[in-house]
């Protein structure tokens, strides 16, 4: 259970817990790469390109993290993981596709603008762009940072709340160390 | 052994504030002492207190070893069940320590005795390591002592060697309780020597340690700290909210986390135990009562105290003392063995290891023979 536990580590962390289950699911767009996004023309090519550095970067913040790359290749696979930012020595899974929090643009809106590609700058955000992972043991199933189940097939996907709530990169808590301060002046001995 | 009274420097509180020696003085009273010194022979420190400590060093490191395969011993030792795992990896890893320090009982004859270690976050080295050396410096120079006046303290050439030697990821970060002028000395003291060794050494407040999306600990810049020098007991980190969060993230700690286990009183009980009748041990054991009453001839110490607090000492029907303080739980009981009083003051040694080197010494002294955070320091010199 090695991957769930650095998962959940990842979770508790700096995201505030919220209450599960009151909250609708909501529509998200799933692809492996920003080529498969592009070719299924429901945003146009510089939203498929510019979602997928979004989701990069939030992958680079919160992709599970493992001290040796024979672990996380028993999780991901072979040739499935790559070196961890921060010169830290870690190991990570690679992406394997992208969660689109934005609604494709409506008809009328991309109508004056000559067609879907133009008038899919337009497309409002529904929420951050998420990297998603592959792990061997449900292959079928492409999964959250956190390891929540996604969905299997490209394109509109419908995903739990949870899913979509990961904090921007950098979100960062502070003030977790140092409580005990009040009870003397100086810590040393 | 001597305590010799001396001039004292006319400038030395302006060479201190020019010397980051800002703690010099605390609430008013003296803390850098130089009215008086204490005075060795060459055979007592070698023999008496140098060779001791690094015995005492290595039966302690020895010990490690047994504690952390045994959950037994670490749950007698009070380290968290969540933190377990983690801390017997950081010593099968071997992860490198910096420094110690053990104080001795000793009044220049017999066998000093060990009165406790201070092996997570031992202060008083810059006085000891750096003020200390220039007094006996100048003092020489000024002819007040003689020129073949030596002293047992090469601990800061010992801290560049081990800085110089610790390959650990860049930077090194540097943390201290924000408002502690005392631990802020300490750490700076320390930076300037790992800077020097050509650390990539950076300072952060304890307080200000952010843990990011990942799971790692950063700066506030958030960047990554991938190893921290922390002047902070382990067991107030792990008592604290990121306590558990630690075995998740990659930052490696200096004092490691095998060093929690030398940090606690309890070790005193263990060595005795392993070691009984060893001549610079006291007998000790863990105190099954740590409530009732303390009879005559022991000491009591809970086994997280700092700065002599909340230690009982009942020396005899008339001399039967008590250090308030926050500290309480499982303690342990310990022979007493009062400290030698030299014109009314009780002196304590303490002495210091880095690495696992045995390289000086510094003398706190105070007026009651429980030494706290209000007795003074006092510099030495060795002269046959």
């Amino acid at each position: 259970m090695k991957r769930s536990r650095t998962l959940r580590l990842v979770l508790i962390g700096s995201t505030p817990l919220m209450l599960a289950g009151c909250e609708p699911s909501r529509p998200g767009y799933l692809y492996r790469a920003p080529a498969s996004c592009i070719a299924a023309a429901v945003f146009d090519r510089s939203i498929c390109q510019h979602e997928f550095e979004l989701a990069r970067a939030a992958h680079l913040q919160s992709a599970p993290r493992y001290r040796w790359r024979g672990d996380c290749e028993t999780d991901f696979g072979t040739g499935r993981c790559e070196p961890a930012p921060y010169n830290t020595g870690l190991y990570m899974p690679l992406m394997a596709g992208y969660l689109v929090g934005r609604e494709p643009p409506r008809e009328e809106q991309s109508g004056s603008g000559g067609g879907g590609t133009s008038g899919g700058g337009s497309a409002r955000r529904t929420f951050a762009s998420q990297p998603l992972y592959r792990s061997l043991d449900d292959a079928q199933h492409f999964r959250s940072a956190d390891n929540l189940r996604v969905g299997s097939r490209e394109g509109l996907t419908h995903v739990d709340a949870d899913v979509t709530r990961s904090p921007a990169p950098g979100l960062v808590s502070r003030g977790g160390f140092g409580k005990s301060a009040a009870r003397l002046s100086s810590f040393g001995s | 052994m001597q305590r010799i009274a001396l001039r004292e420097r006319p400038d030395w509180r302006a060479q201190a504030e020019r010397l980051g020696f800002a703690f010099h003085t605390f609430d008013g009273e003296p803390y850098w002492d130089e009215s008086a010194a204490y005075r060795f022979s060459l055979p007592q420190i070698e023999e008496d207190l140098e060779a001791p400590t690094e015995e005492l060093h290595a039966m302690s490191l020895a010990l490690v070893e047994e504690i952390v395969a045994s959950e037994a011993l670490l749950e007698r030792l009070g380290v968290p069940a969540f933190f377990r795992e983690h801390l017997a990896a950081s010593w099968r890893r071997r992860e490198p320590h910096l420094y110690g320090r053990l104080d001795l009982a000793y009044d220049g004859q017999g066998p000093a005795k060990l009165l406790e270690l201070n092996y997570d976050t031992p202060t008083a080295l810059y006085e000891a390591a750096l003020f200390q050396w220039l007094w006996l410096e100048q003092l020489r120079l000024s002819g007040e002592l003689p020129a073949a006046a030596d002293q047992f303290n090469s601990i800061q050439e010992c801290l560049f060697e081990r800085f110089a030697g610790l390959a650990v990821q860049q930077p090194l970060y540097f943390a201290s309780v924000r408002d502690s002028l005392e631990d802020r000395g300490t750490i700076d003291y320390l930076r300037d020597i790992a800077t020097q060794a050509g650390h990539d050494a950076r300072h952060i407040a304890i307080e200000d340690i952010g843990l990011d999306r990942a799971g790692g600990f950063v700066d506030l810049d958030e960047r990554h700290i991938p190893t921290l020098f922390k002047l902070y007991p382990w067991e107030f980190l792990l008592e604290e909210d990121f306590g558990p969060r630690i075995a998740g993230t990659f930052t490696r700690f200096i004092e490691p986390p095998w060093k929690a286990v030398l940090s606690n009183k309890g070790i005193l009980a263990l060595l005795w135990e392993r070691h009984p009748g060893h001549p610079n041990l006291l007998p000790a054991f863990f105190d099954a009562e740590p409530e009732a009453t303390l009879p005559t001839g022991w000491v009591r110490k809970p086994l997280f105290s700092r700065e002599g607090a909340n230690i009982q000492l009942h020396a005899a029907d008339d001399l039967h003392l008590c250090v308030p303080g926050p500290y309480g739980g499982a303690a342990v009981r310990q022979a007493c063995h009062l400290l030698p009083c030299f014109a009314g003051q009780y002196p304590v040694i303490g002495s210091w290891v880095v690495g696992d080197r045995a390289c000086g010494i510094g003398i706190r002294e105070d007026a009651s023979p429980i030494t706290q955070d209000s007795s003074r320091f006092l510099p030495h010199f060795i002269l046959d």
